[in-house]
């Protein structure tokens, strides 16, 4: 008897863990409202989740055929590119701002740290048509996919003809990028009731809550607004969200980013300069005081003790979520 | 049974009457057609040729090799003042000069009327430039080399060339901005004109098709109301300084006749 409901509690475990848990609503329940908005104002997509895929892993975006997405934007880093301060686009040429995560896009009102693309449809071509990064033209591409008797079959099949254009591009690349959804951190699991935080990690979360949650609010961690947390001195050259709107009040502000998996994409800030979580704390607690001009939150800086820091960075470690970093469907 | 008397004769012919004029197919119920906006670009007032090699209004040497721009929104006016507005999905239209018969754009729907202005938008406005990614086909094709990958937006207007007659020297002006700035700090290079013809008008009507000619002056990219100076600025993309460019470029348009 007792081994019959242990068989049914495996099937069970096993149909749950089958479920596309990137899709499950109740897992993101906790989540602020979805910012981005679609076709007819419905999630529901054209079927392209597949054929997304495939460009995302497929070199061919790029001029040589030497670089796809995924060599920049790796799973088991949520998406970023892992311990690198620049990547390496085409030609070995290095970029100039440190790769961001790929996670919980639909979430967000504007991508890349100057905020240059508003919608998840358009932000392909920024990489693709960058001369560092994949230095190809969007109808060089198309032209390329039409020559693919793969690729005229996968756009049949996910919009009844062969017509490939570079809206259709985006939207099966769309259809696959909104299923990077990161749901079921131990953080994740905490706001929903399903496991406790250990001591140190809730005295993180309240330290977490006192003294960084006025820009990295929320359950992702952030609340998207561009400041200028006096990274530039890094690269003065770069004018952040300046670039994009051309506000003086502008120079040197960038988007303050979501926090989730931040144990997985060091190193830190749109410069990549900060190698460790340590290094960001200190850098908050010692260095900010002495950078001009630098947002008013922060010009007496973060002070934090290395007790208070050790905390902190144990609560952002449950921002880590296995299940997304290792999800199978989003894996070539 | 039926006997061809009187009465039945009447009947007969009343049911024919309206059969007949149920039949007919009545061509005289179409109330709109066609209307043609021709443009002729010129350098200098002559005709522009890509690879000839002009003077700009600040003396200098310079040669085109490219001019494309954006013409939407598309407005006619009729003499009596009212107004036909091209649909959105038919008024977004992409110039790509190249040398050979003049661009010309085929309004159709046209109400029959007598029609002496157009206005028009160079560039595409901030509605277009937000909308779904399904609305960007054909001319509005991201794949056209005229939209910004890494600032989302269109490209209004593209020139490019070399100037001082050395091919070394290049200058590319791409200007686009639609106002689109959280600060409200962001450019805005938007701009709608009306051109009027002072006493010809366009007669759109079921057996004719009016041609309203326009004249597109380059050179103007230069001049009024900033002189502007190639070998100073040879570049600009998305800065302000584009504004210069847009606000002189905003009257480089003449409608110089109409053929009816």
């Amino acid at each position: 008897m007792k081994e019959k409901y242990s068989y049914i509690f495996i099937l069970i475990l096993s149909v749950y863990s089958c479920q596309k848990i990137e899709k499950d609503p109740s897992l993101t329940s906790h989540f602020p409202p979805i910012v981005q908005s679609f076709r007819n104002d419905l999630l529901q997509e054209v079927d392209g989740f597949e054929l997304g895929k495939k460009l995302f892993y497929d070199p061919i975006l790029s001029k040589d055929s030497s670089v796809s997405c995924a060599s920049c934007h790796q799973q088991q880093y949520a998406f970023s590119d892992g311990t690198k301060q620049f990547s390496k686009g085409i030609f070995g040429q290095l970029g100039r701002r440190n790769t961001p995560a790929i996670q919980n896009l639909i979430w967000q009102h504007s991508f890349f740290s100057d905020g240059g693309v508003a919608h998840i449809d358009f932000i392909s071509y920024s990489p693709i048509e960058s001369p560092l990064e994949m230095n190809e033209s969007t109808a060089h591409i198309i032209q390329k996919l039409l020559k693919s008797a793969k690729y005229k079959k996968e756009f049949q099949k996910s919009f009844g003809d062969t017509i490939i254009n570079s809206s259709r591009f985006s939207q099966v690349l769309t259809a696959f990028l909104k299923e990077m959804v990161s749901p079921n951190s131990k953080y994740d699991q905490y706001m929903r009731g399903e496991v406790m935080l250990n001591d140190q990690e809730k005295k993180g979360m309240v330290l977490f809550n006192q003294k960084c949650a006025t820009c990295h609010s929320g359950v992702l961690q952030s609340d998207f607004k561009y400041r200028n947390n006096g990274t530039f001195s890094a690269n003065p050259m770069d004018s952040g969200r300046y670039r994009i709107s051309l506000s003086v009040q502008d120079i040197y502000l960038f988007k303050t980013p979501s926090l989730r998996n931040i144990a997985l994409t060091a190193p830190y800030m749109h410069h990549g300069h900060l190698n460790t979580l340590e290094e960001v704390l200190n850098y908050y607690s010692q260095s900010v005081q002495s950078i001009s001009p630098i947002d008013p939150t922060l010009k007496d800086g973060i002070i934090l003790s290395k007790i208070e820091q050790t905390q902190i960075i144990q609560f952002l470690n449950t921002l880590t979520d296995e299940t997304f970093l290792n999800n199978n469907r989003l894996k070539q | 049974m039926y006997p061809l008397n009187n009465k039945n004769i009447s009947i007969i012919i009343i049911l024919l009457t309206f059969a007949l004029s149920c039949k007919k197919e009545d061509a005289s119920n179409a109330t709109t057609g066609s209307l043609k906006l021709e443009i002729e670009h010129l350098a200098n007032d002559t005709t522009l040729s890509l690879g000839k090699e002009y003077t700009n209004p600040s003396g200098e040497k310079m040669i085109f090799s490219r001019f494309d721009y954006y013409i939407s929104n598309i407005i006619l006016t009729k003499i009596d003042g009212t107004t036909y507005t091209v649909p959105r999905d038919s008024s977004y239209h992409l110039i790509q000069f190249d040398g050979l018969a003049n661009p010309t754009i085929t309004l159709k729907n046209v109400p029959f009327g007598d029609y002496n202005k157009v206005t028009f938008t160079i560039g595409v406005d901030s509605l277009k430039n937000t909308e779904d990614v399904t609305m960007r086909t054909g001319d509005l094709d991201i794949s056209n080399g005229m939209y910004w990958s890494w600032n989302s937006g269109y490209i209004f207007l593209k020139a490019e060339g070399t100037y001082n007659s050395d091919t070394s020297k290049k200058f590319k002006y791409h200007i686009g901005l639609y106002g689109n700035s959280a600060s409200g700090g962001g450019v805005n290079n938007v701009k709608t004109i009306t051109l009027a013809s002072a006493s010809d008008y366009a007669t759109v009507r079921s057996n004719i098709i009016p041609q309203i000619h326009l004249s597109a002056e380059v050179m103007e990219l230069f001049k009024t109301p900033n002189t502007f100076s190639i070998s100073a600025t040879p570049m600009i993309m998305a800065s302000p300084n584009s504004k210069q460019i847009a606000d002189n470029y905003s009257d480089m348009f003449t409608l110089e006749h109409i053929h009816n």
